[in-house]
């Protein structure tokens, strides 16, 4: 078997698509193996790979070793399989993970987190408790290492367990788990990648439909995360949102306020990829779906006033994303709606002007005349606005055809 | 021996084997009463033409006149399972020429694949003392299929008589050529690539790398 595993080795250091190759080896020696033809020389050549991926200094040589590895436990695992994985990964795997290097630890960690759950199938059911419980201990460890790249690993390792095995895991270990990843490592100030891994592996869990109940209280625990110096981060957070949006359970507006997303979509509006996701979250919100089947109504045009009056920079930012999400007919038509309106307004402000000015001149200022140029004066600043916006809906519609960016 | 007087055993010229039909016209020219007449008039011209077809230049037109009654021979083997002595005669002149010639040409290269898919057909029907035709069939297959040319047939048929592997003496000097072969496989694209190529490996892992190490071929791979 040395030879052929000699072969192996260097065939997946010399090999640049080492990760393919690795795949090809890994299901021939998966498929020479099996509960009725044992060989324990191929069971010692796969323990030494396991071995060297966990040593290997080069990270090539690693990513092709560990996905020579998976094709042992990516496949349906008998009875048989579990004991031998336990038996090929048990002397190393524990031992390296409590390994002084860094780079060990981290990799030792990958492997152990693909492999999970080791089982033994032919031991006592305390046995076997035993072994899982070990498992969890290992994993509430790694998320605590000192090294920030083992701890992004074992956040990213833990989330994609938590949505794999939800309901076979107890729910006291899913929330101590849970606990730590978003009050401690979303907000680990001493790494980008760790807080990152923290959020995208709390967005990949959300695609368990049982973790949501859980998640409903976790998730207002992350909300500062929208104000993250790494735009990754923001971006990734601003994900889940949009991923809640569209979940029966929990609402958007209960992790993060409109009026907090109004004032980071001002903010970010150089960032053309935060906004895109932002404009996404709040679309439906603006531009409910009609019912009559008509794309455009009245009710979008008294959304679009209600924004204008909540944060005017946040509506020319969002209605400057409106050709990425409507048609440009139903665009038109929301502009010529926009219009009328304007023209209605001025109407009445003519209108109102020619009434108010005799008076004006005549006498002392009426209590009703005093309102009357209140209104007249939020008209005159609302309508102000609404050309605004429907110039940025225009210069949007202009910029759609050549993809460029709207300088505001 | 000529190539005339071959084919005149059977009634034919070489000017009626022109053209793609040309095998099967031959074939039902053969009877059993010209049939066995054929073979041996065929061992004996294969062994004549040996010494020209197993030299260094290689003689493209010797090989030719060859290619033509191994094609006679190998239609006969697919078409017929219960062969007189005389087939099984020359199966051994068949061997003998497959193992000799080491000419690259386009004619030689056909020769040798046709001469190999003769033994290969009998031994896939278990003929009279099959296995001893294995040693030949692997090796030559081993190697075509290692070249940088090979293509997925070649694979194919390595795959289908992978079971010879099984009866070859692994403790014998003579197979070391053939498992550093296999160990070359190992890291050969066209094995790796292909569903016949990956069984072909798996085979060989499970039966000589593994088990017991005991197994006599463990000890050269391991």
């Amino acid at each position: 078997m040395e030879p052929v595993a000699a072969i192996i080795r260097n065939n997946l250091i010399a090999v640049s698509s080492a990760k393919e190759l690795a795949k090809v080896y890994g299901h021939l020696l998966q498929k020479s193996v099996s509960a009725d033809s044992h060989s324990p020389d191929i069971e010692e050549t796969i323990q030494n790979f396991l071995h060297d991926a966990v040593y290997a200094a080069d990270a090539k040589y690693f990513a092709g070793l560990r996905a020579l590895i998976k094709s042992f436990h990516d496949v349906n695992r008998s009875s048989w399989l579990e004991d031998f994985l336990v038996r090929i990964f048990d002397p190393i795997i524990w031992r390296s993970m409590k390994c002084a290097n860094a780079t060990v630890r981290s990799q030792a960690s990958q492997l152990f987190l693909d492999v999970f759950p080791l089982q033994k199938q032919s031991s006592k059911p305390e046995e076997c408790d035993a072994i899982i419980q070990k498992q969890f201990d290992q994993l509430a460890q790694l998320l605590k290492d000192a090294d920030h790249k083992v701890r992004a690993i074992a956040t990213r390792g833990v989330c994609t367990i938590l949505r794999e095995y939800w309901d076979a895991l107890p729910i006291s270990t899913i929330q101590t788990l849970l606990k730590y990843i978003c009050d401690t490592l979303a907000v680990d100030t001493s790494s980008v990648v760790v807080r990152l891994a923290a959020i995208s592996g709390i967005h990949d869990i959300l695609s368990q439909p049982l973790s949501h109940s859980m998640m409903k209280n976790l998730l207002p625990l992350l909300s500062q995360s929208i104000y993250d110096k790494s735009d990754r981060v923001r971006l990734e957070f601003i994900k889940i949102l949009v991923t809640v949006k569209g979940l029966r359970e929990i609402h958007f507006y209960d992790i993060v306020s409109v009026d907090t997303l109004f004032m980071r979509l001002v903010h970010e509006r150089h960032s053309a990829e935060i906004v895109g996701e932002l404009t996404s979250l709040l679309f439906n919100s603006f531009f409910p779906p009609s019912e009559q089947g008509s794309t455009i109504n009245k009710e979008h045009v008294k959304r679009c006033l209600n924004m204008i009056d909540q944060n005017l920079s946040a509506a020319e930012v969002f209605y400057s994303q409106l050709h990425l999400h409507l048609p440009t007919g139903a665009i038109a038509k929301f502009v010529a709606m926009l219009s009328n309106v304007l023209d209605t307004t001025a109407e009445a402000l003519q209108a109102s002007a020619g009434q108010l000015g005799p008076q004006s001149e005549a006498g002392p200022v009426s209590k009703h005349s005093k309102r009357s140029r209140t209104g007249k004066a939020i008209k005159e600043v609302r309508s102000s606005s609404m050309v605004d916006v429907a110039l940025y809906i225009f210069s949007s519609l202009i910029c759609a055809d050549q993809r460029k960016p709207l300088s505001i | 021996m000529g190539i005339d007087a071959v084919l005149s055993t059977l009634h034919i010229s070489i000017a009626d084997l022109e053209g793609d039909g040309a095998p099967n016209l031959a074939f039902k020219a053969m009877n059993p009463t010209n049939v066995t007449k054929f073979f041996n008039s065929a061992a004996e011209f294969l062994t004549e033409l040996s010494p020209s077809l197993t030299s260094e230049e290689g003689d493209e037109e010797s090989a030719s006149k060859a290619l033509i009654i191994s094609r006679l021979i190998l239609k006969y083997s697919t078409e017929i399972s219960s062969r007189p002595m005389e087939f099984i005669r020359l199966l051994t002149s068949i061997g003998t020429l497959l193992s000799a010639i080491d000419v690259e040409a386009t004619n030689s290269t056909q020769l040798k694949s046709t001469l190999c898919q003769i033994l290969e057909q009998v031994v896939a029907d278990k003929d009279n003392n099959f296995s001893e035709y294995y040693p030949d069939i692997l090796r030559y297959l081993l190697l075509e299929s290692l070249k940088p040319t090979a293509k997925d047939s070649v694979i194919k048929r390595l795959n289908n008589s992978r079971l010879g592997f099984l009866a070859l003496d692994m403790h014998h000097t003579e197979s070391n050529g053939v498992r550093n072969l296999l160990l070359r496989a190992f890291a050969n694209p066209l094995f790796l690539k292909t569903s016949e190529g990956n069984n072909f490996l798996v085979f060989i892992l499970q039966n000589f790398a593994g088990k017991s190490t005991n197994t006599p071929m463990f000890r050269y791979l391991s």
